[in-house]
């Protein structure tokens, strides 16, 4: 009966490879494929085909065979730490992982409980291979040792794959037997001292290696090499040394005597978590219900919030007025229902609290540096998060059935789509920048009081002819457009290519599984962000001719002109924008659905 | 108000439908069978705009859909087999968004209204997850009414209600129709079409096979039909001699 289970699995798999090959019929689909495999094949495949060594720094391959001791001692201790934690903190895991509609099949069919919980550990194992498989290919050095490092790695991590299964099959039985759980609470005491001791006996070591500052990553390593471990270190690391030591070997050979051990383990636990008497079936359900309730509605408050909670609402949304503004109001309540000007509110007070509470408190110039920025870092990463968001064309997809009846313009409905991410994405580019500007505001206030000697910016807006505080603040005005501008036309290539290739671009619960959906995004992110590097030219192409022009006509930069420059590198972003949403409107009004969504007539 | 004329709709090598004219006047209801992959959820699709038609031409209330879509679409409303709601919007939020997309001026009072009338009342502030099936296919109907549409496309309106909610949204059915507006129901119970519908279009292999009353539908079949509804789709689709 198992077999025919596993065999169900396998023709689901197939069914969904199937499903993409049937797209590639289409030209588009097919060049996208054709164009990520050479992509693919030509900057990861082939380096790492040829020798392991190709990702490593130059120099790295001298020092390799010296580091190996080391980095086997370092994995030896993060091993220790991860085996034995689990023990001290479960987590609250399931004690098997499986799907609503798998527990349903399992539990009713006429299976013994042994190979429920076998299907239950056979389901991880693809993971486990996949995992093994990849870092194989990535550090193994050559064919042969890719395929030796492979045969090290499949039993370390089917070894932990298995004890983490075990670890929480007790957690599920700890709860039914008072036994069990005085055992338990037994190791992990036993694994708290354990714990306790190792990083009693590492702390000095690692204390001792930073005061030595090597200059350099070669003399680092040497150090490392040369350093004697202290003798407890070394004998509380052994299990972990042992556990670890089959990646590690040499040869052939030498990787079978060091996997011994370590499938021997496995095999135990293996036989332990098939005869355990846990019910984990209400726990797993519980996983599984709020598994498949987070993957349908993600970003969603949860059913169960307050009453005052769920009728929050973004802005007030009158039955009068333009309709796309529905679809705005709609797509905003997917991420958060919490009022916008009421978000925008307590983000600028933070904002300014965390400016003025840096500045009244004598704070390190470094604290005033980071502060702005992780601001600009934020903003200048904000135009990339209309991907995150989900709220737009690609979640609209699957509800095609009632989108579709709506009656709006597809000029008016896309734009609609359009603007909610880049609307997300600009108010997150702005809680950057006036995290950036509290920062420099700490910095004014810091100086001001005596506490800071030099504010940072300072010299830069002096030279530009404005005072330490109007330099920032009129680097955000003039930023404020280029954020509103980059995260319009990011979020309309993305529309846009949602209409062009929906099969790869939606995003619903049953469309983003497996190894499809995996090989699907390899090819979508790079070509995505390809795309907005693409979108991005004109803009920085015009500023950069205006700023060359003033240059040569010998008028000298000001920060005055910052608002001016801001508008001149949005301009292009709007207008791409624009030709985006209306390529994507026509897409819209023409679309047929039929094959690659709604998935009839295949 | 409903007109559909010469409607193909081709999928690779498959016909999903294959030349259906379909008229339905104000306050009629037309029932439309047939059996599994015959056509009629694509022909409500197609009617409904969700997905174009290889050819043939769809108007609602003297629009068309292909060159007026924004005017004819006002005009209609669809609900389809399958309930699929916004997982992060509430019911009473669903019926929100839906008045500002028509523009129904008495939006939150006839939200409201219905929400009461479909036995939702005490659910406005619940989330799809937390609805039985019955209890969003409710919700898909409030939606579909609240802009008092012209035409009406219910496909397998009934699945998941209760024998009570079934006979309450017969009478919403019957009433909605009452007061003008074209109706067109696709269902396999075919006793629910037999007590609503005052005309039946059978649908084989994207083709109408047969389309009028029950006497008309009778009086077309070859040896002449006799029976219900059930017997003469029997007939039609050649699987008279089922026991």
């Amino acid at each position: 009966m198992i077999g025919v289970i596993i065999r169900l699995q396998a023709m689901t798999l197939r069914g969904r490879v199937v499903r993409s090959l049937r797209l590639l019929r289409q030209p588009k689909y097919l060049i996208g494929s054709l164009a990520a495999a050479a992509w693919l094949l030509l900057w990861v495949g082939r380096p790492m085909l040829r020798s392991g060594v190709e990702f490593e720094p130059p120099g790295f391959e001298m020092v390799r065979d010296e580091m190996r001791p080391v980095v086997q001692m370092v994995t030896a201790l993060v091993t220790s730490f991860a085996l034995v934690l689990p023990w001290l903190w479960p987590w609250g895991r399931p004690g098997l992982r499986l799907r609503e509609a798998e527990l349903t099949l399992l539990l009713q069919a006429p299976l013994t409980r042994r190979q429920v919980i076998g299907y239950g550990l056979l389901k991880s194992a693809p993971g486990t291979v996949l995992t093994a498989l990849i870092l194989a290919l990535v550090l193994g050095d050559g064919l042969r040792g890719q395929i030796v490092l492979l045969a090290g790695l499949l039993p370390l991590f089917a070894f932990w794959s298995l004890h983490s299964k075990w670890r929480a099959m007790l957690s599920v039985r700890e709860r039914e037997s008072p036994a069990v759980r005085r055992c338990l609470w037994l190791v992990a005491g036993a694994g708290a001292v354990f714990l306790l001791a190792l990083a009693g006996a590492a702390l000095p070591f690692v204390r001792s290696i930073v005061a030595s500052t090597p200059p350099d990553f070669g003399s680092l390593v040497h150090d490392l090499s040369a350093r004697a471990w202290p003798p407890l270190l070394r004998t509380l690391l052994l299990p972990g040394w042992l556990l670890t030591a089959a990646p590690f070997a040499r040869g052939p050979a030498e990787t079978a005597l060091a996997g011994l051990p370590l499938v021997l383990l496995a095999g135990l636990q293996l036989e332990l978590v098939l005869r355990s008497r846990a019910r984990f079936e209400e726990r797993a359900l519980e996983w599984a219900r709020r598994t498949e309730a987070r993957e349908s509605a993600p970003r969603r408050r949860a059913p169960g919030g307050s009453r005052l909670m769920r009728r929050w609402q973004v802005f007030g949304l009158a039955s009068a007025g333009r309709p796309e503004v529905a679809v705005l109001w709609k797509n905003l309540m997917r991420v958060s229902r919490l009022p916008l000007l009421r978000g925008a509110g307590a983000t600028a007070a933070l904002c300014l609290g965390l400016g003025v509470i840096a500045g009244l408190l004598p704070a390190h110039t470094l604290v005033y540096t980071l502060l702005a920025v992780a601001g600009l870092v934020t903003a200048g990463a904000a135009p990339l998060f209309t991907a995150t968001w989900n709220n737009d064309l690609r979640t609209e997809l699957a509800h095609l059935e009632l989108v579709r009846t709506w009656p709006l313009p597809a000029a008016r409905l896309v734009l609609a789509e359009v603007a909610s991410p880049a609307l997300l994405s600009f108010l997150l580019g702005l809680a950057g920048l006036g995290l950036a500007l509290g920062g420099c505001l700490g910095a004014v206030l810091a100086a001001a009081r005596g506490t800071l000697a030099n504010v940072p910016l300072a010299p830069a807006g002096s030279a530009m002819g404005v005072g330490a505080l109007g330099f920032p603040l009129l680097v955000l005005v003039g930023a404020v457009p280029l954020l509103a501008g980059a995260s319009f036309a990011m979020s309309a290539l993305q529309n846009l290519a949602t209409l062009f290739i929906p099969a790869w671009m939606i995003r619903a619960p049953d469309a983003n599984k497996g190894i499809a959906a995996f090989g699907r995004n390899l090819i979508v992110a790079p070509a995505m962000f390809l795309g907005f590097v693409l979108v991005l030219v004109p803009g920085a192409v015009l500023l950069g001719l205006a700023l060359l022009v003033q240059r040569f006509a010998g008028v000298a930069w000001s920060a005055w002109e910052f608002p001016l420059w801001g508008l001149l590198g949005a301009a292009p972003l709007f207008a791409t924008g624009g030709v985006l949403v209306v390529l994507a409107s026509r897409l819209w009004a023409h679309l047929d659905p039929s094959a690659e969504l709604l998935e009839i007539g295949r | 108000m409903i007109e559909i004329d010469g409607l193909f709709k081709r999928f690779g090598t498959l016909q999903a439908v294959d030349g259906v004219s379909l008229h339905v006047g104000r306050g009629e209801i037309l029932g439309l069978v047939g059996p599994n992959g015959a056509g009629k959820t694509t022909t409500l699709r197609c009617v409904s705009g969700i997905i174009p038609p290889s050819a043939g031409a769809v108007r609602i209330g003297g629009f068309d859909l292909h060159a007026q879509p924004v005017e004819a679409k006002r005009r209609l409303a669809f609900v389809p087999d399958e309930p699929r709601l916004f997982d992060y919007l509430t019911a009473r939020d669903h019926l929100r968004i839906t008045a500002r997309l028509y523009g129904v001026a008495d939006g939150a009072e006839r939200a409201e209204r219905l929400l009461d009338e479909l036995e939702l009342g005490l659910r406005k502030d619940a989330f799809p997850s937390e609805l039985s099936r019955g209890m969003k296919q409710k919700l898909m109907v409030a939606m579909a009414l609240l802009h008092r549409p012209e035409a009406l496309l219910l496909d397998e309106p009934l699945t998941g209600l209760d024998p009570a909610a079934m006979r309450r949204m017969k009478d919403r059915i019957r009433n909605t129709a009452a007061s003008g507006v074209a109706v067109i129901l696709s269902s396999h119970m075919l006793h629910l079409v037999e007590e609503l519908c005052r005309r039946v279009a059978i649908l084989v292999g994207g083709r109408k096979a047969l389309d009028g009353t029950l006497d008309e539908i009778r009086g077309a079949l070859p040896a002449g039909g006799r029976g219900d509804l059930e017997a003469i789709f029997l007939k039609t689709i050649g699987e008279d001699d089922v026991s």
